[in-house]
This record gives C-alpha cells, sequence and structure tokens, in this order.
C-alpha cells in the first residue's frame, strides 16, 4: 500500500459557461500509509467528486494527485494501482467466486500456485471460504459486495482502495457483520483507505480519520474523538453524532467580570479554560454541548435543584440503543435533546431538571468553536 | 367493478384474435382438405402434409433457408456486436451514427429490393459495371453463386443496423463501473469484453438473435423483387415456395400445410436457439 | 378509525407471502411493520391500501369490509420509497394536484391555503415556487409526503420512505415525523427493515415473520417484551445477544450452565424447570462493563471496537459465539483482551429453546400489563 496525497484540488464543473458551479475547492489532505480514511459530508458536498479525482476518472481543473510522493493527475485509472468498491457489487457472474477473486492476479500473470494460496488467505479473513466455488449472482449483495472487496485487496501492488457507499446495497441487519470483515481486513492488510459515506456511523466506525467536506470544502480531518469532542464550528458539532450537539443561542452577561452564557432567564457558566478568550462584547453566540453530556434529573419538589434548570419534555425517542429526550428549557423557546439509558422511565410532558457539566461545554461565536489557547 | 379492466382489455382481444387467432385456425382446417378450382374440398387428413414433406422443391428450399439464416446470423450479430461497440458513447457523432444506422430500416423492403434490382442490372446496374472492370463476369439471373452472395449482402446492409441499435442500446446499459473495475483489475480489452460486455448483453443478444432468426426465415419481398427465387430455384427459400404453392399453383390445402411446417419449423428454430443461449456462458466454473 | 384484518392470504406462484396475517392496528397509531428486506411487508401494506387484492382474507376500516371498495373511493395516502412527484410541476402544483384532481370540488382559496398548511407543517414553505429536480433529496420526499397528506387522508401508507436519504436527514425527518404524526388524526402504517426507524418514531410495532404477524404491541412493549426470538434479535441496536444456556438449582443456587461450564446466576428469575436447556437473551445495552457488578461476571474476548461519539460498540468473542456490547463511554482496550462484563439475571430475557417463545422476563425490565390481544401470534 501507499500514502496518498490531495493537494490544493479545485474543480469546475462546466468553467466559463452560466453553469459553471465549483464542486471542490482547495482541498488538501494526506491519506497516509496503511491508514482507514473516511470522506463524510450531504449529498451534494463534492465528495464524490474529489473520489472520481483521486480514482482518475476525473482531471482536476486544479491541483494534484501524488501517490507515494509520485504525480499521477495525468495517469489514467489503470495505471495508478488504485481499487474501488462500488455502491452496488461489481462482479464477473460468468465467473465463480474464485475465477472472480483470480481475476486481476490472473491478468498480472502470477502464477497459479501463488493466486491459488493468495485466495485462500482472503478468503479466510473475508469468511468467503466456503463459497469459493458458488455462482456469485445466487450470493446476494452483501456477499458479493465481499467478493468485490476481495478483488481489490488480492494484488499485493494495490496502493489504495476507494469505498464509494459500499454499503448501499447491504440489508440493514446485515451491516454489523460486513462492516466488521471489511475493518478486520483493512487492518490485516494495512490498507490505504478512502470511504466515501453520507453516513457518519460508518465513517466514524471504520476510520481512523474522518474529512467532512460541505459545498466543496474540507472542513475539518480529524480523529473522530476530535470531532466529537472538539468540532471547529457548529456545523461539525451538529453533523457528527445522532442526534447533533445542541447548539442554543445566547446573550452574554458579566459576573464579577467574567463572562456568563444567559439562555432567557437561565444563566449558565462557560469553562473556566475558555473563558479568557470570550469578548463579553460579542453578539452572535451560541453554546454547544452534547445530548450525551447533558444531565438529566426527574424533578422531585424535596430536593434542591440549584445547578439544574427546569425543563419539560416534548418528545421521547428510541435512536441507536438510547433513549432521547426532547425537553423545552421553562419560560423558553429553546430545545435541548439529552440522552439517556434505554430503560429509563420518562414520559412525555414530565418536568425535568437539565444540568450542563462546564466542562462539556463548547463555546461558539459566529459559528466557529472559540477555544482555550 | 372487478372485471372492469377486462373490458379494457377487450378491444385489443377482439383484434388480436381476428388477425391471429382465427386465420391460424382456418390455415389447421384448410391443412386438412384438397381444395382444386372449381370442385367441392374434401377431407384428405395429413396427405398434404406427407406430400410437401416429401416434395423435393420443399426439401430444397428448406435446405436453402437454413444455410440462408445461418450464414445471416453468423455474419450480421457479429458485425453488429462490433460496430455497436466501435460506434462513440457520447458527443455529436452519436446522433449522425444512428441516422446512418436508421436509414436502412426506414425503406420498405420491396423498394429495398428494386434499389438492389437497379444495382445489379447488367445494362445500367453499379455492380456489373464494378465487376467487368476487374475482369470478372457478373451476372445475377444466371450465377447461382452471384445471387446468393447478393441476396445475402443485401440483407446484411439492411438488417445489421438494427442488430446495432439493439446492441448499442444494450451497451449503453451496462454500468460503467463494471469497466472502471475492469481496469483496475488489469484486464485486457479482449477480457474485458469477454467477461463484462458479452456477459451483461446475454439478454440483448438473445434478442437480436431471435429478430434476425425470425426475420429471415420470414424473408419474402426482397429476393422475390431482386432475383425472382432464381436463377433457376437457386434463391427460392421457404416464403417464396409457400406463396407460390398457395397463390400460384391454385393449391391452397397443400398451400396451408406448408405454412404450418414453417411456422413449427420457426418456433423449434427460435426454441432451442432460446435454451441454447440462455444457459451459454451462466455461471459456474468459470476459466480456472 | 382504526384497521382490522382477518385471516389475509396472498401467494406468489408457490410462494406463500402472506400466511394467515391477524392484525389490529389501532386508530391513530403510528404502526410499524418490521421485517428483513423481501418478507412481504410491501405486499401486505398494498393489500392493506386496496392497490393489490389479497387471495383470501378481509381488510376492515373502522369496522367496515373494504374488499370491494376501489382505492379511489378510500380515504387513504400512499408514500413509496422512490419520492414519486410529477417533474414538470413546481413544488406548489404537485402539493395542490391531489386536490385538484379529487370529486369534491376544492375552491382555489382552500387549495391555497391547504398548500400553505401543509406546506409549513413539513417546512417546505420557501421551496414552494421551485421545481422537484431542483430541491434536495430530503425536501422532494417531504413534498413526496406532502402530497399524500394534504388530503388529509384517514389513513397513511409508507413503504421505508427514508431509505434513500441522508443519513442527516434520515434522523430529522424520523423525528419530525414522530412529532407530526402524534399530533395527526391519521392512522399511520410504515413499513421498514430498519429496526431504528421503527423505535425511533412508532406508537406501535408488527413483526412480520414467515408470512405471519408474530406480534403487534405497543411499542414500549414490543421492545421490553419481545414474546419470540425473532422479535428480540430484531429490535434492536445493536441485537439482542443470545446464548444457549441450561437451568439448574442446587445447594450453590439457581444457575445457568453454558456451553463450557460456566455458571451464571439466575436470580429471581421464575417458571423455569431445572435441567431443561433454554436461549438466554440479553441486550447489550444491559452488560456492565465491571468486575463487581450485580449477577455473574463473564470475560468475553474483544475482536472489535467502534467506536462513534461518546459511546463504543464492542464486538467480542464468547461461547463460540459474536456478542455486542453497547457502552455509554469510548472503550480504549486491545483487540484479543478479555473484557470483563457484568450480566445482571434481573435484565435477562428466557427463550423456549425449541420453540422461541418467551418464558420468563428479568424484574429489573420494565413490566406491562400481560394484557394479550386476539390477534396476535
Amino acid at each position: 500500500m501507499a500514502e496518498v496525497e490531495v493537494r490544493d484540488i479545485r474543480h469546475v464543473y462546466d468553467p466559463g459557461t452560466p453553469d459553471e458551479t465549483v464542486a471542490v475547492d482547495r482541498v488538501n489532505m494526506t491519506l497516509e500509509d496503511g491508514s482507514a480514511n473516511a470522506l463524510l459530508g450531504p449529498s451534494g458536498c463534492g465528495k464524490t467528486t474529489l473520489l472520481q479525482i483521486i480514482s482518475g476518472l476525473l482531471t482536476p481543473t486544479e491541483g494534484s494527485i501524488l501517490i507515494d510522493g509520485e504525480d499521477v493527475t495525468e495517469l489514467p485509472p489503470a495505471d495508478r494501482d488504485i481499487a474501488q468498491v462500488f455502491q452496488f457489487p461489481v462482479i464477473y457472474d460468468s465467473m465463480d467466486v474464485y475465477g472472480n477473486l483470480a481475476f486481476p492476479l490472473r491478468n498480472g500473470g502470477v502464477p497459479e500456485a501463488e493466486i491459488e494460496e493468495r485466495i485462500h488467505r482472503i478468503a479466510d479473513l473475508l469468511e468467503l471460504g466456503d463459497l469459493l466455488h458458488s455462482n456469485p449472482s445466487n450470493l446476494g449483495p452483501e456477499l458479493n459486495q465481499l467478493v468485490a472487496l476481495g478483488r481489490g485487496i488480492i494484488r499485493a501492488d494495490t496502493s489504495a482502495i476507494l469505498f464509494d457507499e459500499p454499503m448501499t446495497d447491504v440489508e440493514p441487519s446485515r451491516k454489523l457483520t460486513i462492516r466488521r470483515r471489511v475493518k478486520e481486513a483493512q487492518q490485516e492488510f494495512n490498507i490505504t483507505a478512502l470511504y466515501v459515506t453520507h453516513d457518519q456511523h460508518e465513517a466514524l466506525t471504520f476510520a481512523e480519520k474522518v474529512a467532512i467536506m460541505r459545498d466543496g470544502t474540507l472542513v475539518q480531518y480529524d480523529t473522530g474523538e476530535n470531532l466529537y469532542q472538539n468540532p471547529v464550528n457548529t456545523f461539525i458539532g451538529h453533523f457528527i453524532g445522532s442526534p447533533g450537539m445542541n447548539l442554543l443561542a445566547c446573550d452574554l452577561t458579566r459576573q464579577d467580570g467574567a463572562p456568563l452564557a444567559q439562555i432567557g432567564p437561565h444563566s449558565i457558566a462557560v469553562s473556566d479554560a475558555v473563558h479568557s478568550e470570550i469578548d463579553p462584547d460579542w453578539t452572535d453566540c451560541q453554546i454547544g454541548i452534547r445530548p450525551s453530556s447533558v444531565v438529566v434529573q426527574k424533578a422531585n419538589p424535596g430536593e434542591s435543584t440549584d445547578d439544574y434548570l427546569p425543563a419539560t419534555v416534548t418528545q421521547v425517542e428510541m435512536v441507536g440503543g438510547f433513549q432521547i429526550i426532547t425537553a423545552y428549557l421553562d419560560e423558553t423557546e429553546v430545545a435541548v435533546k439529552a440522552r439517556v439509558a434505554h430503560d429509563y422511565a420518562i414520559e412525555e410532558g414530565a418536568s425535568i431538571g437539565l444540568r450542563f457539566p462546564p466542562d462539556d461545554i463548547q463555546f461558539f461565536h459566529q459559528e466557529q468553536a472559540i477555544r482555550a489557547s | 367493478m372487478k372485471q372492469r379492466p377486462w373490458l379494457f382489455l377487450l378491444p385489443a382481444l377482439l383484434l388480436v384474435s381476428l388477425s391471429a387467432f382465427i386465420p391460424l385456425i382456418t390455415v389447421i382446417n384448410y391443412s386438412q382438405l384438397t381444395i382444386l378450382p372449381g370442385t367441392e374440398p374434401y377431407f384428405a387428413g395429413l396427405e398434404n402434409f406427407v406430400a410437401i414433406l416429401e416434395d423435393e422443391a420443399f426439401q430444397g428450399a428448406l435446405g436453402r433457408q437454413i444455410l440462408f439464416s445461418f450464414l445471416v446470423l453468423i455474419t450480421e450479430i457479429p458485425l453488429g456486436l462490433g460496430l455497436a461497440i466501435c460506434m462513440p458513447k457520447e458527443g455529436p457523432w452519436v446522433g449522425v451514427c444512428l441516422v446512418l444506422l436508421g436509414i436502412p430500416l426506414l425503406i420498405p423492403w420491396n423498394v429495398v429490393g428494386i434499389i438492389w434490382r437497379v444495382f445489379t442490372r447488367s445494362d445500367i446496374g453499379v455492380l456489373p459495371a464494378f465487376f467487368d472492370w476487374f475482369g470478372y463476369s457478373y451476372s445475377i439471373s444466371s450465377s447461382t453463386f452471384d445471387a446468393w452472395w447478393t441476396v445475402l449482402v443485401m440483407d446484411i446492409w439492411h438488417w445489421t443496423p438494427l442488430v446495432v441499435l439493439i446492441c448499442y442500446a444494450g451497451i449503453q446499459a451496462i454500468p460503467k463501473e463494471y469497466y472502471m473495475a475492469a481496469k483496475i483489475d488489469r484486464a485486457s480489452p479482449w477480457k474485458t469484453f469477454r467477461y463484462v460486455t458479452l456477459p451483461n448483453l446475454r439478454g440483448v443478444l438473445i434478442i437480436a438473435v431471435l429478430l434476425r432468426l425470425m426475420d429471415s426465415f420470414k424473408i419474402y419481398a426482397e429476393p422475390f423483387v431482386l432475383t425472382g427465387g432464381g436463377p433457376g430455384s437457386s434463391t427460392t427459400f421457404l416464403s417464396t415456395y409457400t406463396s407460390r404453392m398457395a397463390i400460384g399453383g391454385f393449391e391452397m390445402g397443400r398451400g396451408a400445410a406448408t405454412s404450418l411446417i414453417y411456422f413449427f419449423i420457426v418456433i423449434l428454430f427460435s426454441f432451442v436457439i432460446y435454451i441454447v443461449m440462455l444457459n451459454l456462458g451462466q455461471g459456474a466454473g468459470g476459466d480456472q | 378509525m382504526g384497521i382490522r384484518v382477518e385471516n389475509l392470504h396472498k401467494s406468489f406462484g408457490t410462494e406463500k407471502v402472506l400466511d394467515g396475517i391477524n392484525l389490529e392496528i389501532p386508530d391513530r397509531s403510528f404502526f410499524s411493520v418490521v421485517a428483513p428486506t423481501g418478507a412481504g411487508k410491501t405486499t401486505l401494506l398494498r393489500i392493506l391500501a386496496g392497490i393489490e387484492p389479497a387471495d383470501a382474507g378481509t381488510v376492515y376500516y373502522d369496522g367496515q369490509d373494504m374488499t370491494d371498495v376501489a382505492v379511489q373511493t378510500r380515504s387513504v395516502g400512499m408514500v413509496y420509497q422512490k419520492f414519486i412527484n410529477y417533474p414538470s410541476l413546481t413544488v406548489r402544483e404537485n402539493l395542490a394536484s391531489p386536490l385538484q384532481v379529487s370529486d369534491q370540488n376544492h375552491s382555489q382559496e382552500e387549495i391555497e391555503r391547504r398548500v400553505q398548511e401543509t406546506a409549513e407543517m413539513l417546512q417546505i414553505d420557501h421551496i414552494l415556487d421551485n421545481l422537484p429536480e431542483e430541491v434536495s433529496g430530503g425536501e422532494a420526499q417531504r413534498t413526496a409526503i406532502s402530497r399524500a397528506l394534504i388530503k388529509e387522508p384517514d389513513y397513511l401508507f409508507m413503504d421505508e420512505p427514508l431509505a434513500n436519504l441522508d443519513y442527516k436527514l434520515r434522523e430529522g425527518l424520523r423525528s419530525d415525523f414522530e412529532r407530526l404524526f402524534s399530533e395527526q388524526d391519521t392512522t399511520v402504517v410504515y413499513a421498514t427493515p430498519q429496526a431504528g426507524d421503527a423505535l425511533a418514531m412508532s406508537t406501535h410495532i408488527g413483526f412480520l415473520h414467515d408470512g405471519n404477524i408474530i406480534q403487534a404491541a405497543p411499542r414500549d412493549e414490543m421492545y421490553f417484551r419481545p414474546r419470540h426470538l425473532p422479535v428480540a434479535e430484531f429490535l434492536g441496536e445493536p441485537p439482542m445477544n443470545v446464548l444457549p444456556a441450561t437451568f439448574n438449582e442446587d445447594n450453590t443456587g439457581r444457575y445457568f450452565e453454558l456451553d463450557d461450564g460456566t455458571h451464571l446466576e439466575a436470580g429471581s428469575l421464575s417458571a423455569l424447570s431445572p435441567g431443561t436447556e433454554y436461549l438466554l437473551g440479553f441486550r447489550p445495552q444491559d452488560m456492565t462493563l465491571t468486575e463487581n457488578g450485580a449477577g455473574t461476571t463473564i470475560h468475553p474476548e474483544l475482536s472489535f471496537v467502534e467506536t462513534v461519539g461518546s459511546t463504543s460498540t464492542l464486538h467480542m468473542h464468547f461461547q463460540g459465539k459474536e456478542i455486542y456490547a453497547l457502552n455509554e463511554d469510548p472503550v480504549h482496550r486491545k483487540t484479543g483482551s478479555a473484557i470483563p462484563f457484568a450480566l445482571d439475571p434481573e435484565k435477562f430475557y428466557v427463550y423456549d429453546s425449541e420453540s422461541g417463545d418467551l418464558v420468563a422476563a428479568g424484574e429489573q425490565i420494565p413490566s406491562f400489563s400481560q394484557q394479550h390481544s386476539p390477534f396476535d401470534g
């Protein structure tokens, strides 16, 4: 495998015409040798264009693609040794699974004995061993997608593999298993991989680093943990996480000289570390907090709820193995989502207390994250 | 309420029964009779069928028909497929190619015959003059060989564009990802054709082969106009034989029996080819 | 205005798709029909809507036999997986079209008012003058849903309407649907292969398995009391873990013995007979990552961790099977290491190893009155 560098790529469709659109705008990123990467974004963000530029189907308007330092911008796809797994499984259905896996090797003149050894190794890994002599058209899209992946990684000289929304045809209840096998193959063979998807769950589970695109630009290219904990702006905060970060518009007030976020009648302390970075005269400010960080307490008249903001539950949903509560802060129009365990007993209409631990609060000014320096 | 859909289908059903079903029954009825002008038809049983199958003229026409259809298929299908592959897949030339291909298909069949009749006339025709130049004496009315290949070339000129159009539509429908995958897998152009284009065109090719088989079996107007079935009976095919029997010879009973035999031969051939092609290259093994 | 279905049969050739379905869909409920792809959800939906006839059986709307009532005269709306809008009409005209073609003569003012109201409800009022091709996938699907809703149908059928949408849009629409339909008078029947969609939006869920609805109940009851193993294994994110185990009691207490001899405390689980093999189910959320939790601690071998945001899904090998655990905080452990998980018997589900029927459920699982409707499994 190899290192793939995307250098200052810009791509314009229909340049010079009224339909001119900038699909990709000055994107830089380096896929390290053997690393798993994902390219994530809503439809129309330019991720498919960028993928085609890397695979060689499109020549960028500006910028270059480097594989192990060598400029391949002008090379056709075949000469880049970049394999691709497509949205739907691409299978040669006049050959059995073995024939499919052997195809790239036979085309390269690899001796049959070596082919057989290599196929068995890959079939073991992808758990296709019993199916080598089956006709792929009887196997269904999940297994075919694994065969297509196997064909991509069977060559020892493949420099990278691109995945283009490979789970599209996979039955939802089978995704977990297929994802695991794909990930295990990536780790075992040290594959340099780029996985394009609109599904953050697939991106975050597959990749060590995820690039998030929006309107043709690369917004943040970072580890899943950083994207979640330290989003660079409100877009990432909202986009990553299911549901996304709570983004609550606030006014700034001063208390003992230090700024304090004010939502309606409620004051919320910001972490000590960011205090010094905030100008108390700012407007257009938001605080952000993950639903998983919001602490929920069922209102109990006898107990003191000093730290807790009073709120009323309007919706309870079951999402991703947890319950997500939507609650409006009393005397405001502000809705907050909070996550509780799947068997936490709570009803719509209930009065609860919410607490935002200061260390888990992000601060945004004009949609950009403010960090402690 | 539930019967309403049938009402909509009724006109179509009536039309089909009038145009196909009733004539078929009539023909089956006729085939059992001996019908001579001026006399009452009388029942002949299978007599007509036996007589036709024993008729040397029929055997000759059938043999020529099979040879002709075979030659047409093995030329037009590969040629049409090849041209379809070579055709541009996008840009302004697509339209130009499609129009050019469409021209032969738009000309009525007997007009095609007349055009080629003019080409081959010994006095003003292009072909005799052309071959004369090379010292070859071309004559469609005296040389069986010349008559045969002229009819073949005419059919190929006339009908290959149809095969091209069918294959072209089929090729356009193959997702481009298959070709990208083949490139990445280092497949040679031949292997790409063998493992991507051909398997994906199987259904389309079955349609093209069946259409051409059935159509070539029915060939009538063009050779009738061009050669009149001659020289001798060297370009007399089944349809010409049948129409001569029925209309020329006033033997309606025999004619009907010929039609039925003809009908079953076409069905039999089509069925065999369909089954063979359906199973061809399907599934197992690959080339290990 | 609910829907009742009696003894519905449907076959395609020799393949029995629906094999005697009995079902009660409560009035104004959001009822999800859940099953893997190809199990016959779409067929069931079409028969309920009246688009396709059943081979046998009866569909009642609000107690009325609908067998001979044509779709056109029923008060139904339908939304498909593919967003079907008229491409040459603007979003506004698309929304108005069902009212314009209907038999009732709606005045122009009324049509305009309802278009505006429906558009605002589904938040597409800003694109009313665009053509469908000019709007995003989510907006196109919301347009299609608005077209179904504008007729104010009594019954709305949706066939995987979120399947082709971006993840974030899905997430938003799931939440919107839940909110929207809880305020409407419409009875919604929603077919999906996604357990997540059904759990997020529905008031009721029915599980289709081998041509039968094997359980239908309010959502929480389906989730916390899955009465049959296929329901338990399907309705959960990630799915419930299931292990074969033999129940026993002796002077050391009451326990389950696993294949390798490991004993798991059985707590207060009742109605179990000693020496019988059961299938023991426990949800990935109910496994506590600790050495000293309630119940017995097991040590499965970690094969793979998926961390999304603050939660980790752990794929592990245990007793020759793949099991999952969902942890509320990120887990950073080495592949191959043994991870301690406490299994609280009060959160166990015990299934009959032959029939797959629920035998017992732990005391800590939220409980429901065991009131059986005459129509399910």
